[in-house]
């Protein structure tokens, strides 16, 4: 928390134990990550890549921490440090690259084929703003852009230099 | 394509509406529709895919 967000834990408020959180996560899903992929690379495997417009994530770090087995851990920790873990965990925004059935099927599929051991990966859209975010005044619906990223989104890593133009053929 | 199939589609459709004024035979098939559905496992899926459609091998660690 101090080095990456240069803030003390007297300062930091939920969704900092959070960003730091998900950014110590993030680490060690990174080392996990290129273990796969070189294990993959190594048998030459054939790869799937899945194509969908929308992918339903929901927030992720809970998921982690269940996945990577260390949510007693971490909630012991942020206890000593004074947090509530579901409380950082809630701070958490929900990244807004999907919307319903089809890419929460999306989201689980992914989540399938990493359990399986099954190579491949998922391409998607990464949505500057979500559909919207809806808030009700008298009775009536008002929409209002859903800027998700605006509070930090530390598990995403952006890869600039292997981008590439995509055309659009008419 | 979507022409191909389209006069089939349409037969179909007068048959369901057939069966729809019928009450009885409507609700029992509607149990039968719902008793007979199968448990959705996204695992279950993308092992069947891996293995029926892409030809995707796993590679445990």
């Amino acid at each position: 928390m101090i080095y990456s967000l240069s803030k003390e834990v007297k300062d930091a408020s939920e969704w900092d134990a959070g960003k730091a959180l998900a950014l110590a996560l993030r680490d060690r899903l990174v080392e996990r990550m290129i273990e796969t992929r070189d294990r993959y690379r190594k048998v030459k495997a054939k790869r799937m890549y899945y194509f969908s417009i929308e992918y339903l994530l929901g927030r992720c770090i809970g998921n982690f921490l269940c996945n990577m087995e260390l949510l007693e851990l971490c909630e012991d920790i942020f206890k000593d440090l004074g947090y509530d873990l579901d409380e950082v965990r809630a701070s958490e925004r929900d990244p807004a690259l999907g919307n319903g059935g089809l890419g929460q099927l999306a989201a689980c599929f992914l989540d399938s084929l990493a359990t399986l051991d099954s190579p491949g990966c998922g391409y998607g859209i990464h949505y500057e703003y979500g559909l919207f975010r809806q808030s009700i005044h008298n009775g009536y619906q008002q929409e209002l852009a859903d800027y998700w990223m605006m509070e930090g989104m530390p598990l995403q890593i952006a890869r600039p230099d292997q981008s590439v133009i995509v055309p659009l053929g008419g | 394509m979507h022409l191909a199939d389209f006069k089939s589609y349409c037969e179909a459709q007068k048959l369901i509406a057939k069966d729809y004024r019928d009450r009885e035979l409507w609700a029992g098939k509607a149990i039968l529709n719902t008793a007979r559905m199968g448990k959705f496992s996204t695992d279950r899926t993308m092992r069947e895919y891996a293995e029926d459609i892409w030809n995707i091998k796993q590679v445990k660690a």
